[in-house]
């Protein structure tokens, strides 16, 4: 099965984004900014805000992009993201410590250090990459509810196979046998998923 | 909403490869223990298929140990991998939300069109059968909303996988925490600077709104118990929906779920009351919301909690258990102190201080916006009361009984439940001449003050008190002169004192009381004012108490006289009284008069609908019981369903009258055998009663013992134990230990103790109710014969018969002094049965006819009561063999018993029965079918579905099987016994006597190896379970005897002949 994600690795979608390509900004969009989100939440934004800061961090990234700003040599293109949605985050908590508008805990909350916001993203990045394989794995496979109900079960949970069987009746080898096909599957997808940020780092 | 098991594919990469290859799992248990599967090992070197699966499966291994833990810790509420596209007849647009239990999706229902919300929950697979059903059950209670202010659930369901889920109205809206940020941000509320402005605007409109939706639930035995911003979505219109009402419930505990959740609790703990964070879970109520819609109004007004909400955990639970919040009016100078008192009274820590409904609250918001004066600042008045009743150690049943008095100015009705219905329209009524009625409040009040002061500390009223004590001092004290300048006054404590004497079974001087207050206000009156009617509906329920229904109709008669034409207002009530006439008139066995008047106030009810659906409900469900109470099963259920189904579909159908249709429908499948069903109905007046009232009130000890009749119907009297075991605790500790109520319920108790076996706790219960009874009543009342019987009957079943005798006759000479037949009769029963038991069969025969005498001379020839004495008497008579006296004798009893054929049909089915029994006993087979074939019709007609009802079929099919109509036969016990296990206890006799029949039946049929096998397989099952009699296993060896003596096998016959003898004696059944 093909097609499973964004195949596109990142120096191809930045080529196309230096011409001003509308789907290259798409991809960058769809690829980027759920991760910026979780990131913005990790470090203790409310949902809105944490959508405000995603979507400044995206123009400004494309903005950069398109004026040359970012070198490739000089660094990789995660630790640029990162750089530039950690001043959103800190001009906002600045403009909200001014206004005094909310008491909320953001006075303790600092910016943690380079390798910790590096992990953060880590972890979003592999939330994101697993999250669409669950969904392209639902979309793409011709899996019944049930199918994925038993894989869930089985190899998610670890659930005994027998019982398993039991209550969804069909029989132990069958449970083995999609446990294993729908684990292939959502392995690939996640693959390919994951090749598309493989240069990121 | 269901799911196909997946077909096998035979084309899979994992398919078993050619025979003899190792199957998945031995590969799988190899590829993560290669020692675990060591046969595996050697197959692989030579099998390049399995070499490539194995591979792949190690991958698979690898890859999910990363997988699997990230999965398990994502949010619980992903716990479900939810294709968004598989809710069949739904097409799903989008994930809307995604929260605390579940995810929500907007959706297009295909064959309507419509748009909805589908909520998932997130508990799956992880939930068993019984939580999903339960949760099911408490949908369906939810779904029953409709109310424009509650998003109405559609419909729920369980999707593949054992998911759970339901529809429900998509409201395009947004959180009011969001409206209210906006609405500050806009500024669109700040034109308004007066306070005049606030009343009538948005924001309170809204406010109301949600009260009003509230206190609809409430009135339908639903909580929401979540009550936040973020549950209320307000549309475009700003017209709030309240989302998962109730569900809260069906979910688990909301609040202890946030306690265990740090993640989430900051988001919601703001809203909740005192005593959820206390963790009194069993103090959560209506009062709980209130105290939500309490937080609610507050942020509304002021914008913020009503006290700090952030900081550690601790420190926002005491600040919401200690810290009085500022009065809104502080921080927002548009608020005005009556709002101030709104809002602070919904937030009171102690729920007893707050608004108890939210139709409370209702009713206040209303007053204020209609600039009338609060109904918090008169309450307040009972407030005092209480806590002066409290400083002064007044037991709390007391002070119950005159709080009352003080809020209401009267207290007529017979049960809580429809007190706060009539608290409502006392209350409308009351507006009316207000003044005078505070007036009366004031100057009960201040009575009651002076009588508790005078008494306190070292008084006759101490610790010690009984409310007994408490009203005789009222009394006196009333008798003494006081009051006398104050006839409205007095009267209105007359009746008060009245109606709680009749309430505690003393029902002389509730008489006495009652009788003064009717002269009291005939003085002042006149004799056909409309305040006499509330005497004189308390006088005929305490004439319908005593056992003199014609009285009580009478009462009730000149009560509906005086109402006359009544307004449209006061039309519910006037139907009320009709439907109480009606039941007094059915008691007194005017059946004809009552149906009549049943009809008619039904016909009105129907006219009557758009005011109000409770009248009509409450009509039918009354006629329902009638029905039921004549027998007339069938036609009972009807009325009762549609009862039901009105009240459900209704928004204006009060609490009361719900409790009341699901109790009564409830009786009749209980009494119908169909016990589960009922349970159904009985548990959901638990649930709403168990909403609404304190944990310790009679209602809900009431509401338990119905419950216990589904358990005790299917012999299940562990269960029906510890039910009432806890009913009993509740009576007792609201009611005292000499209640007539308590001692119901202790004798239930005793009964289901005796059942299990320990009987020394049940014959302490039951002489613990002869003392109390004696203590309330004197020792020559009816009342204290009863229990006398009732312990007797212990004594006689222990074979302690001479004891038993005694009390038995002592029961029958009170019995007889007051000419009450129908006891008397169950007290010659009794004594019948203590002379059998001790083998004197000639005194047990003059009893029967003793009875008889006694029965005509009390109820004349023509009586059921008569007619059953006589049938125990021919029934004697045929079981000791007299055969050709008792056959006359069922013969004329089934002349006589001809005119109930249309208002009993179960009675005279069982005439039939024995009719056909008796000719059956003598060999006059022919004769005999035709009767019990009149049994059976005649039980199909009344609806019932009782051991009685299968009875005549058994015993035709053994009939059947000595004519040598097997196949016949084989077909009616077949049905029979399908019947029994459906409706019966396992153990029943009728159910043995049909399995034991169809095995006989079956071997003249030639059909052994089934006789054998059935046989075999009851008579396993007899000798396993802790439950079945000893005489169980003895008919079914007796059967099983005769299978092999069909079948000629004589050692197997020989042998179960003797187990046979082995077992004990066999009952000795009056049948």
């Amino acid at each position: 099965m093909s097609n499973a994600g964004p195949t596109t690795t990142s120096s191809f979608l930045l080529a196309a984004l230096r011409g001003s390509d509308g789907d290259a900004w798409r991809e960058v969009d769809r690829r980027y900014r759920g991760i910026l989100v979780g990131f913005a939440r990790r470090l203790g934004l409310q949902d809105e805000d944490a959508d405000d800061v995603a979507q400044q961090t995206l123009a400004q990234f494309v903005r950069d992009y398109q004026a040359g700003r970012y070198d490739r040599e000089r660094g990789r293109l995660r630790a640029w993201i990162i750089g530039i949605a950690r001043h959103r985050i800190v001009d906002l908590q600045r403009q909200q410590a001014r206004r005094r508008e909310r008491q909320i805990s953001y006075d303790n909350v600092e910016v943690p250090d380079e390798a910790r916001l590096t992990a953060f993203w880590e972890e979003e990045q592999r939330r994101e990459v697993f999250e669409n394989a669950l969904r392209l794995l639902r979309e793409q496979t011709r899996t019944t509810p049930m199918t994925l109900h038993i894989f869930e079960q089985v190899a998610l949970l670890g659930a005994d196979p027998q019982a398993v069987a039991e209550l969804s009746q069909t029989n132990v080898a069958e449970v083995y046998r999609i446990k294993n096909r729908i684990t292939k599957r959502l392995r690939e997808i996640v693959d390919e998923l994951n090749a598309a940020y493989a240069e990121d780092d | 909403m269901n799911s196909t098991p997946p077909t096998p594919k035979t084309t899979d990469a994992f398919d078993r490869g050619a025979s003899g290859c190792p199957t998945p799992q031995r590969l799988e248990a190899h590829a993560a223990d290669p020692s675990a599967a060591p046969e595996v090992a050697g197959h692989l070197a030579g099998c390049g298929a399995c070499q490539a699966l194995h591979r792949e499966i190690s991958a698979n291994a690898e890859f999910l140990r990363e997988f699997g833990p990230w999965w398990r810790q994502r949010d619980s509420t992903h716990g479900v991998i939810l294709p968004t596209d598989d809710v069949p007849g739904y097409r799903v647009l989008e994930e809307i939300f995604r929260g605390g239990q579940g995810v929500v999706y907007k959706a297009i229902q295909a064959a309507t069109k419509r748009t909805v919300a589908i909520k998932m929950l997130a508990a799956g697979g992880f939930a068993t059968p019984m939580q999903r059903a339960r949760f099911e059950r408490e949908i369906e209670i939810v779904g029953t909303l409709r109310h424009p202010n509650i998003v109405t659930i559609y419909e729920s369901g369980s999707l593949a996988g054992g998911r759970v889920g339901f529809t429900m109205e998509y409201v395009d809206g947004r959180p009011l925490d969001e409206w209210i940020a906006q609405q500050r941000a806009e500024g669109r509320d700040s034109a308004a600077r007066r306070p005049a402005a606030l009343r009538g605007g948005t924001l309170m409109t809204l406010f109301r709104a949600t009260c009003d939706a509230v206190s609809y639930a409430h009135q339908r035995g639903v909580i929401h118990r979540d009550l936040k911003p973020s549950n209320i979505l307000v549309d475009a219109h700003h017209q709030p929906h309240i989302l998962d009402f109730g569900l809260a419930k069906a979910l688990g505990d909301a609040s202890q779920r946030e306690l265990t959740r740090s993640g989430e609790f900051m988001g919601t703990i703001a809203y909740a009351a005192p005593e959820q964070v206390r963790g009194q879970h069993g103090d959560v109520d209506t009062r709980t919301d209130v105290y939500a819609l309490g937080v609610i109004a507050y942020q509304m007004l002021t914008g913020r909690a009503p006290y700090p909400t952030d900081g550690p955990l601790s420190t926002v639970v005491r600040n919401i258990i200690e810290l009085e919040p500022p009065r809104p009016s502080v921080l927002n100078p548009r608020v005005d102190g009556e709002l101030d008192t709104i809002v602070l009274k919904a937030l009171s820590k102690d729920p007893e201080r707050r608004y108890q409904s939210a139709a409370a609250l209702l009713v206040d918001v209303d007053h204020y916006q209609a600039g009338e004066p609060l109904d918090a600042r008169r309450d307040s008045l009972a407030y005092v009361v209480r806590k002066f009743l409290r400083r002064h150690r007044v037991p709390a049943v007391i002070a119950a009984a005159f709080v009352v008095v003080v809020t209401v100015g009267f207290f007529t009705t017979l049960t809580f439940w429809r007190r706060a219905v009539r608290e409502r329209n006392e209350a409308r009524v009351a507006r009316v001449d207000e003044r005078r009625q505070r007036q009366i409040a004031e100057a009960v009040n201040q009575f009651l003050q002076e009588l508790f002061a005078g008494a306190d500390p070292d008084s006759r009223l101490g610790q010690q008190a009984t409310l007994r004590d408490a009203l005789a001092l009222a009394a006196e004290r009333l008798e003494e002169g006081a009051l006398q300048s104050q006839p409205d006054v007095h009267a209105a404590l007359r009746l008060t004192i009245g109606d709680v004497f009749r309430q505690l079974g003393r029902f002389e001087e509730a008489e006495v009381h009652l009788r003064r207050a009717l002269e009291l206000r005939t003085a002042q009156y006149g004799s056909a004012h409309r305040q006499l009617v509330p005497v004189l509906e308390s006088l005929a329920r305490l004439a319908a108490d005593r056992g003199a229904p014609q009285a009580a109709a009478e009462s009730m008669r000149r009560a509906i006289e005086i109402c006359g034409a009544p307004t449209a207002a006061e039309d519910a009530e006037l139907l009320e009284r009709k439907g109480l006439l009606a039941i007094f008139l059915a008691r007194a066995g005017d059946h004809a008069e009552a149906a009549g008047l049943f009809s008619d106030a039904l016909a009105a009810a129907r006219r009557g609908r758009r005011e109000s659906e409770t009248p009509l409900v409450r009509l039918a469900s009354d006629y329902g019981d009638f029905l039921r109470e004549r027998g007339r099963l069938l036609e009972a259920e009807a009325w009762l369903r549609e009862a039901l189904a009105l009240c459900r579909g209704s928004n204006t159908c009060d609490e009361a009258a719900l409790c009341g249709a699901l109790t009564n429908l409830g009786g009749v499948l209980l009494q119908s055998g169909d016990a589960f069903a009922a349970r159904q109905y009985f548990e959901e007046v638990l649930t709403i009663r168990r909403a609404h009232a304190r944990a310790d009130h009679p209602g809900i000890a009431d509401a338990i013992n119905n419950l216990v009749g589904t358990y005790d119907a299917l012999g299940d009297s562990q269960e029906s134990a510890a039910l009432l075991r806890d009913a009993l605790e509740i009576a007792r500790s609201s009611l005292g230990r000499d209640h007539p109520r308590v001692c119901w319920f202790a004798r239930n108790l005793a009964g289901q103790l005796e059942k299990l076996g320990r009987l020394g706790e049940s014959e302490g219960l039951l002489r613990e109710i002869v003392a109390a009874n004696e203590r309330t009543y004197g020792a020559s009342d009816p009342k204290t014969a009863e229990s006398l019987l009732a312990c007797a009957g212990l004594l006689t079943r222990q074979r302690r018969l001479d004891e038993a005798a005694a009390m038995q006759r002592r029961a029958a000479v009170i019995f007889r002094a007051h000419q009450l037949a129908e006891n008397l009769a169950n007290a010659e029963i009794a004594i019948y049965q203590s002379e059998l038991a001790a083998g004197r069969a000639l005194a047990a025969e003059c009893v029967l006819r003793l009875g008889v005498i006694d029965l005509r001379r009390l109820r004349g020839d023509n009586h059921p009561s008569v007619i059953a004495a006589l049938n125990r008497l021919w029934m004697r008579l045929n079981d000791v063999g007299r055969q050709a006296e008792a056959l006359e004798g069922v013969e004329y009893l089934y002349e006589l018993c001809q005119p109930w054929r249309e208002d009993h049909p179960a009675f005279v089915a069982n005439a039939a029965n024995n009719l056909a029994l008796v000719r059956h006993r003598v060999g006059d087979l022919p004769s005999a079918e035709p009767a019990y074939r009149a049994a059976i019709a005649l039980h199909e007609r009344a609806g019932t579905l009782s051991g009685d009802a299968i009875q005549p079929r058994v015993n035709l099919a053994i009939l059947l099987t000595s004519l040598a109509r097997e196949e016949e036969a084989a077909l009616m016990f077949e049905r029979a016994i399908g019947e029994a296990d459906r409706r019966l206890p396992r153990w029943e006799m009728v159910r043995i006597n049909a399995i034991c029949g169809y095995l006989r039946c079956l071997a003249q049929l030639g059909r052994h190896e089934l006789a054998e096998q059935i046989g075999l397989n009851e008579f396993q099952r007899a000798r396993e379970a802790a439950d079945a009699p000893e005489w169980v296993p003895q008919l079914l060896a007796r059967s099983l005897a005769d299978v092999y003596a069909e079948w000629d096998r004589p050692e197997e016959r020989v042998a179960w002949r003797a187990i046979a003898q082995a077992c004990e004696t066999l009952p000795t059944d009056g049948r």
